[in-house]
């Protein structure tokens, strides 16, 4: 389903033409569902890449990610090529209570706040990066022909959003909390498939 | 992009189909606006800061910064050091207030007034360079939300925060006794705004407990060194017959 279909959906649904709510009005409520259901599924997973510094011990991502970051999920450092474990400063302070003073290629971080990440050890020199992998809000609909990054299954959990928010905002309490109660079930269904994506059954050289 | 706050109002006025504020003023709607961001903020500690607390010579109390909301480290030389309380460091030494020296070991925010923090012991001597010295104190911390001043002023978390400061104006606003009032929808937002603090709560402290798998094994963590231990007949009188 595009935007179209889905706004034409929710005018099928609420018996409406163009003459109490109009394109503009559904287009929002549609567009505040998909952030709605995008921040709680989690579902839209992107990355880019951080320069290191040499001796910054905490990299201020808010003008790399902008503001639709959510969370870091993991870091690749391709220098190590290896993966970096994400840590907590009471864990490094066990190994050495000094681990603030090391330097070298980054093997753990934690974040603080949305922003603010924090490499161990510190880069020693300029030069390298870090690939950071993260969730993040999708770009919202902006045309007709615009559609939703996830499966179709779940896109009428957009339609719901949307006749929530137009009853709301119309105070028809009773029939707006319906439609949020169907749109809270689209919203578990996409927040289980984007977790379960791959299967877990066998993996190789592992005995779980 | 950064939305203002006369932006933010007029969409809730519009949402709440008082254009007019027939039913709700600006004031109101301000107030309720500045309270959910406040709110917000410091429930999900969203925004985070690190200020360095520079050692004077026999000061030891010191004002922590304006946007101080909650402590989250405080090291010194590299190190981090420990909250104390008055009773400890009273029962650790009676000269807590004076003794000096230029280690800093503790610090106490407790008995302080708002917005203070002492050091422990009082620092000997100033610090070589203010701030970004490691013989330096440094205070790592998580900020309160600015103050939205005029209808200028622009919110600093990112657009997906506002619907959930947006649902406890919702909540204020059809609390409010009037010919709006709506109890219904006034719960229901409250109970959205709370599900979200949770949840973004919840995804930002998420990355300190993930583990990454690796192929043919899982990665390794950090794992303490094991606690010392006196040996056990230490301090008793054992006696072999």
């Amino acid at each position: 389903m595009n935007r179209g279909s889905i706004r034409a959906e929710v005018r099928r649904r609420l018996g409406e033409n163009t003459v109490f709510w109009t394109d503009a009005n559904i287009d929002t409520s549609i567009n505040e569902g998909l952030e709605e259901i995008a921040e709680a599924s989690e579902y839209y997973e992107t990355s880019e890449s951080e320069s290191l510094v040499a001796d910054q011990p905490v990299y201020n991502l808010k003008t790399l990610l902008d503001y639709d970051l959510l969370r870091i999920t993991s870091i690749w450092n391709p220098q190590r090529t290896q993966w970096m474990y994400p840590t907590a400063p009471h864990l490094l302070g066990r190994l050495y209570r000094r681990w603030e003073a090391i330097k070298g290629q980054p093997e753990a971080y934690y974040v603080r706040g949305l922003w603010n990440l924090r490499p161990y050890p510190k880069a020693a020199q300029s030069s390298g990066t870090l690939t950071l992998d993260y969730v993040a809000i999708p770009p919202l609909l902006a045309a007709d022909d615009a559609v939703p990054g996830f499966p179709e299954e779940f896109q009428y959990g957009l339609v719901e959003y949307a006749l929530y928010d137009l009853l709301a905002q119309d105070q028809e309490t009773a029939e707006a909390l319906l439609h949020y109660v169907e749109y809270l079930k689209h919203e578990s269904g996409l927040t289980q498939w984007a977790r379960e994506r791959g299967n877990r059954s066998g993996v190789v050289g592992a005995g779980y | 992009m950064p939305v203002t706050r006369q932006a933010f109002r007029e969409q809730i006025e519009y949402q709440i189909a008082d254009t007019a504020n027939t039913f709700w003023s600006d004031l109101d709607l301000n107030a309720y606006i500045q309270e959910g961001y406040s709110l917000f903020i410091a429930q999900t500690q969203l925004f985070w800061d690190s200020a360095y607390l520079n050692d004077d010579a026999d000061v030891a109390v010191v004002s922590l910064p304006a946007d101080f909301w909650k402590v989250d480290r405080v090291t010194w030389d590299y190190q981090e050091i420990s909250e104390l309380t008055p009773r400890q460091l009273r029962a650790h030494d009676s000269q807590y207030k004076t003794l000096t020296s230029r280690e800093i070991l503790g610090y106490l925010v407790e008995q302080e007034a708002k917005n203070q923090l002492r050091k422990y012991p009082v620092p000997a001597q100033d610090c070589p360079t203010d701030d970004a010295d490691p013989l330096n104190t440094r205070l790592d911390y998580y900020q309160r939300a600015p103050t939205l001043a005029n209808d200028a002023s622009t919110f600093a978390c990112p657009d997906w925060c506002l619907k959930h400061i947006r649902n406890w104006v919702m909540y204020r606003v059809y609390s409010q006794k009037g010919e709006g009032q709506d109890l219904k929808l006034a719960q229901h937002f409250r109970e959205r705004f709370d599900r979200g603090v949770l949840r973004t709560f919840r995804r930002l402290n998420r990355t300190d407990s993930e583990r990454t798998g690796v192929l043919g094994g899982s990665a390794t963590t950090a794992r303490s060194i094991p606690t010392p231990k006196l040996p056990w007949q230490f301090g008793r009188i054992v006696r072999r017959f």
